[in-house]
């Protein structure tokens, strides 16, 4: 390699790594600001503590241990009372979401492209994740896990790390990888994409995590331009994901029959939602996250209740 | 070639295009608009909708119709369409004669589109072609017309222009014979329509040629000649001249009649260096008639703005006349020593004389040095006073030339003065009558004299004249009187000397005296003595053998201008012979301010209309049916049209350019620009000032200080010196005067002027007998310091032994040659009730090294705020002052005593308060009778 290719090289790393500490705070920032907006909704904190709040007294059966036994309540009452605490094994929840070439798209430079605004929305389910005391493992582009479950703030920072990292690296292949690492029992998977690879490709790639029983979410997230199709005139339009280009005389009068497919797309993807007994969400990037985020925490915490 | 009623087509195979019109319009109708390229992530869901609609995606109509005009546009230019295309058989060359006198400057454009019509059709038929122009050229551009193609005889053309003098027709003529290759020629005349040499002859050799046609101008736009106008006193017989007209303006216009000719009415304009128009006066010329006359009437100021005159709406060198500096008002100067301030202008001679002279002349105001500088018809001498010996011999050289002096009497002008009068005077002040102590009555004038210019002007009767010099009575006086008193006595008197007048008002110039300055008639004798002057002296272009340079000259279209080089300057006797030529143009010559105008409608005989001749046809300007080409117009509406496709198809395509970036970058660079230079410019504020005034100057005005002359003998410099210093002293510790050090002036200094000495408040001058007599700069700067305020102390003892004396009496005559070179006001003895005996203590005189000297102090002052200019004495203040560095007396006071020291130190605060504070101290004399009154 000669020294010009060398620090050519280097040049390009640094760019790149300005890029990302110049992404990485914004991108936390927002998710933060969304989680806390999330979270001072109208669902307030229904516990008090984690892992160490009083629960309830029960009257003492003959399976607990007599450490469990609570002897002021005992005495006050006259009957053995054991103190049971709030069951505090925390849950696991896996997020994933899209970054292949579809999701880089924008309609419009005032907008987010669809890939930035689901990573936020992900870094912000796993800020209101650990917050409530639960522990989050990122799967990565090709559906297997970063690493073991993790929690704290760190584990959040550390994640944005990631997502911004696979972010400015070139686009995967395609877009639904085969969910096939095994996740811990009775986790929760959080998938956010756009959702638009054909029916029986996203099916596949769910049927691993539905057979190994966790509950999921499904958020797919759109830009207006995808749900209206706002073009007129003669179009060759051409897939991000090498599906090939097809040209369309008049868009303006295509748009209807347009319109309908999605619809019908988004049916069908109920239907496997529906089916495996799934949470569907949609999003769009020109609207605030909030209120989508809201509706998915609601989903999410209620599974855990 | 193809034709089409007036329309031909000059390439009319360009027009088959037009069949494959339908076929565009199909192919433009059919081809898609152009595909744009999107990527869109949800593909798959449009890969099923089968474009069902392909046909229906048309080029939008009006678009087409743009492409279509765009291509039609395109044809129709090429086709090279032609309205009025001149059909001739004859394909030789073409002769094209164009009078280019002063006369065709009307409708100039019109004549040179005729011939560029003429020369462009033969250069469509590859004729060759030649102009001949009938005007003389100057001397640069004379080569002999050839045949040529027609391309290169029209830029021959447009750099024709039409010359400020009449045509040579002979000489175009004679060119057209020698003309070589001419046969079969067609000739075309573009006539001025006026008579002027050699027509016959032109016509004549213009007979050789087939066809030959005549276009002139018509009857209606015949050219007119303004002669140049007559500027008389007096608003003539004009019935409506408006109130305060005094100078009428007579104009005459005349042009080629014809039988044809229609009456006409033509707007001459006379207009001021301005440009803007003064007045205006309508001439009309009846049918048929050649000439017309009106009279303009107007004050002799608005007449003395005018520069020029012209013929509204005809713009040519005949129709224009210029007025010169002869024409406009006479410079007059007014040369005053009293005209100091503004402080009492009622009270000032110069004030009533600029009055009296601002209607009919240019007043110029200014010390006499500066006047004598510029040129002058007249020089008005007002407040009396005599003319310095320096001056006198320039002046008396102004009027051997021919101006004209004249003088007032005033209080200052006592008995002969000097040499510039016209009468001797007699000394001892004037002759007061009807005063309030008097039993006669103030004097009326008598009826003018008959050889007085005065003569013919009524007499006035309200003028009465109650102080007035007098003449010595001689033979000659009789005859130099232009206006004298009932009883006689001269009031205005002059003298011829050379080729000027010096002319006398016995009285002054303010009210005191008579009522002559409050009277109208004081400016109508003003205005007789200015018409007596000659005119600015040396400067009569009859008299004067300078050569007039031209100073601006006029183009054809009657437009001043700067001359060009071939220009030649006219010798000044011959100017009057002088004709508008090519080596000649009309304009102006001469030096600025004394120009001499050249007007080409002076010399130019009655325009005569040229008689219609047989054997031509005959054309009005109007009714040439230009041809006219749409080539080029058509070709650049398809090129238009074609940019506002393409933009239309960059917008069609979404690919405009990104402009607010574009804006936003530019906004930043300029400001950030704009903020260099603002920096620069701040930066550049903080440099200093350069100084260019020398310490002393400095010295001398930031800290009052008292001054004295140096006298070159040492001893009594530094007595001079030492004494001002203590008197200096003394004055800080007794009065409120804190003074700085004294200041030397050394009256040989190169640098010396009224400037240098005018900060100082008094100025010391001992005279020895071996002082040098100043030169005369100093003279004129000590004269100027007192007239604007300054305070010399004379002190010139007589004592025998006084230092610096010499022989006996030799102190008093240079004393008495000092004093005659400077204009001082008499004299008298200082009073005892004088300001200066009482401005700080009070004194029983002004006793020095000596006590028993006079001092002498100016009569009365009313100038300077009654502060007397000269303080005259002999009693060696100096030496009585001055101590030694250890405080000791230098000086013994004679006749002697402490006492008279003491005195002597009062006497000087008392002058340096006279200087500082003026006759403030003599209202302080009433004050104890205002406070009795107060307090009763």
């Amino acid at each position: 390699m000669t020294l010009a290719v060398k620090r050519k090289e280097s040049h390009r790393l640094r760019v790149a790594a300005d890029a990302v500490s110049a992404t990485l705070p914004p991108l936390l920032v927002s998710a933060r600001r969304i989680a806390a907006s999330v979270t001072m909704g109208s669902h307030g904190r229904r516990r008090a503590g984690v892992g160490d709040s009083f629960w309830q007294f029960r009257p003492y059966s003959k399976d607990d241990t007599p450490q469990a036994i609570d002897w002021r309540q005992t005495a006050k009452f006259g009957t053995v009372f054991v103190r049971e605490r709030e069951w505090v094994a925390a849950q696991t929840a896996a997020v994933w979401c899209d970054t292949s070439p579809s999701m880089r798209y924008r309609s419009s430079p005032k907008l987010p492209t669809k890939a930035e605004r689901a990573a936020v929305m992900m870094l912000a389910m796993a800020e209101l994740l650990i917050d409530g005391g639960e522990r989050i493992i990122r799967l990565t582009a090709d559906g297997r896990a970063q690493r073991a479950a993790a929690a704290g703030r760190l584990a959040v920072a550390q994640m944005a790390d990631a997502v911004a990292g696979e972010l400015l690296a070139d686009a995967p292949e395609s877009s639904m990888p085969s969910f096939a690492s095994a996740l811990p029992r009775h986790a929760t998977v959080i998938l956010i994409s756009d959702f638009l690879a054909p029916l029986e490709d996203i099916a596949a790639a769910l049927s691993g995590l539905t057979r190994q029983g966790v509950v999921g979410h499904m958020v797919q997230v759109l830009d207006p331009a995808e749900e209206t199709l706002p073009f007129s005139g003669r179009i060759r339009f051409i897939g991000l994901e090498k599906e090939g280009a097809t040209v369309i005389d008049r868009a303006e009068e295509a748009r209807a029959a347009y319109m309908r497919k999605l619809a019908a797309h988004r049916d069908g993807l109920k239907a496997i939602v529906a089916s495996a007994g799934w949470s569907f969400g949609l999003h769009h990037t020109d609207r605030t996250p909030q209120a989508t985020m809201a509706a998915l925490h609601n989903a999410v915490t209620s599974h855990f209740r | 070639m193809l034709s089409l009623g007036a329309l031909s087509f000059a390439a009319p195979w360009a027009l088959a295009g037009a069949l494959a019109l339908p076929l565009v319009w199909l192919v433009l109708r059919l081809t898609p608009p152009s595909i744009r390229h999107v990527e869109f992530p949800a593909v798959r869901l449009l890969f099923g909708l089968d474009p069902t609609q392909r046909t229906t995606a048309h080029t939008p109509p009006w678009l087409i119709i743009l492409r279509v005009a765009i291509l039609l546009l395109a044809l129709l230019g090429l086709a090279d369409p032609i309205l009025n295309l001149r059909k001739t058989d004859n394909n030789g060359p073409v002769i094209v004669v164009i009078d280019n006198g002063w006369a065709a400057a009307t409708q100039w454009e019109k004549r040179i589109a005729i011939a560029r019509d003429i020369l462009e059709s033969a250069d469509r038929r590859n004729q060759p072609a030649t102009l001949i122009t009938t005007a003389p050229a100057s001397a640069d551009a004379a080569t002999p017309p050839q045949m040529l193609p027609a391309r290169e005889i029209l830029t021959q053309l447009s750099r024709i222009a039409p010359r400020p003098w009449p045509t040579d027709r002979a000489a175009a003529a004679k060119q057209l014979s020698a003309l070589q290759g001419a046969d079969g020629a067609a000739a075309t005349w573009i006539s001025d329509g006026v008579e002027s040499i050699g027509t016959e002859e032109l016509r004549a050799t213009l007979q050789r040629f087939k066809p030959v046609t005549t276009v002139e101008a018509d009857a209606a736009n015949a050219p007119v000649v303004l002669s140049p106008p007559e500027r008389a006193f007096g608003p003539g017989d004009n019935k409506d001249a408006p109130r305060g007209a005094t100078d009428s303006v007579k104009i005459a216009v005349s042009r080629p009649a014809t039988s044809a000719s229609p009456a006409a009415s033509y707007n001459v304009r006379a207009v001021d260096k301005d440009s803007q128009v003064v007045a205006r006066a309508s001439v009309d010329i009846a049918a048929g008639e050649a000439r017309g006359n009106a009279v303009m009437a107007l004050p002799a100021e608005l007449a003395n703005r005018i520069t020029r005159f012209d013929v509204d709406g005809s713009a040519t060198a005949a129709a224009t006349a210029l007025a010169d500096d002869r024409w406009q008002r006479r410079p007059v100067g007014i040369a005053s020593a009293t005209d100091t301030g503004i402080a009492a202008p009622l009270l000032q001679d110069a004030y009533y004389l600029r009055e009296a002279l601002a209607p009919f002349a240019d007043v110029r105001s200014g010390s006499l040095d500066e006047l004598l500088k510029q040129p002058l018809a007249a020089l008005m001498m007002a407040g009396g006073g005599r003319i310095l010996d320096a001056e006198a011999e320039r002046i008396s050289a102004w009027i051997e030339n021919g101006g004209l002096l004249v003088r007032f009497a005033g209080p200052r002008l006592d008995g002969n003065v000097d040499a510039l009068l016209p009468v001797r005077l007699r000394s001892g002040g004037g002759r007061t009558f009807g005063g309030a102590m008097s039993w006669g009555t103030p004097a009326t004038l008598a009826p003018f004299p008959e050889t007085s210019p005065f003569n013919g002007m009524p007499t006035p009767e309200d003028v009465t004249v109650s102080t007035q010099v007098l003449a010595e009575p001689s033979s000659d006086l009789a005859a130099k009187t232009w206006a004298r008193l009932a009883d006689g006595t001269p009031l205005v008197t002059a003298e011829r000397r050379g080729q000027g007048w010096v002319v006398l008002f016995h009285v002054s110039a303010t009210p005191e005296w008579s009522k002559l300055p409050l009277s109208g008639i004081f400016v109508d004798m003003l205005r007789r003595l200015v018409d007596v002057s000659r005119g600015v002296p040396g400067d009569d272009g009859n008299e004067s053998a300078a050569t007039l340079a031209p100073y601006a000259l006029l183009d054809g279209f009657g437009h001043l201008s700067p001359p060009g080089p071939t220009a030649t300057p006219i010798q000044g006797p011959a100017f009057a012979e002088a004709k508008a030529a090519p080596e000649t143009p009309p304009g102006l010559y001469g030096p600025p301010g004394a120009t001499h105008a050249l007007n080409l409608a002076a010399h130019l005989p009655q325009p005569e209309a040229i008689a219609g001749s047989a054997g031509a046809a005959h054309l009005t300007l109007d009714a040439v049916a230009r041809e006219r080409v749409f080539k080029p117009w058509l070709l650049t509406a398809a090129l238009v049209l074609l940019i506002a496709d393409i933009i239309v198809s960059f917008f069609m395509r979404r690919l405009t350019p990104r402009f607010p970036a574009f804006a936003k970058a530019g906004v930043a660079v300029i400001l950030v620009l704009a903020g260099g230079f603002a920096s620069d410019l701040r930066a550049a504020d903080k440099e200093p000032v350069a100084s260019d005034f020398s310490p002393a100057i400095l010295a001398a005005v930031l800290e009052t200080r008292l001054a004295y002359v140096v006298t070159g003998t040492p001893e009594i410099d530094r007595t001079a010196e030492l004494g001002l210093t203590s008197l200096t002293k003394v004055l800080a510790t007794r009065t409120a005067a804190a003074l700085a050090q004294p200041a030397r002036v050394d009256l040989g200094a190169a640098s010396l002027s009224s400037d240098t000495l005018v900060p100082y408040p008094m100025i010391y001058w001992r005279i020895t007998a071996a002082q040098t007599q100043p030169s005369r700069h100093a003279f004129l700067a000590l004269t100027n310091y007192l007239q604007h305020g300054g305070v010399v102390m004379f002190d010139a003892p007589e004592q025998v032994g006084a230092l610096g004396g010499g022989a006996p009496g030799a102190i008093r005559e240079k004393l008495d040659a000092i004093l005659a070179g400077l204009d001082i006001p008499p004299v008298t003895a200082l009073a005892q009730d004088h300001v200066l005996n009482r401005s700080f203590y009070l004194l029983h005189g002004l006793p020095g090294r000596y006590a028993d000297g006079r001092v002498l102090v100016v009569r009365d002052s009313a100038a300077n705020d009654a502060v007397s200019s000269v303080v005259i004495g002999g009693n060696d203040w100096a030496a009585a002052w001055a101590k030694d560095a250890s405080g000791l007396p230098l000086y013994a006071t004679i006749p002697g005593g402490e006492q008279q020291r003491e005195m002597a130190y009062r006497a000087g605060v008392n002058l340096v308060m006279y200087a500082l504070t003026g006759s403030y101290k003599s209202d302080q004399v009433h004050v104890p009778a205002i406070m009795k009154r107060l307090t009763q």
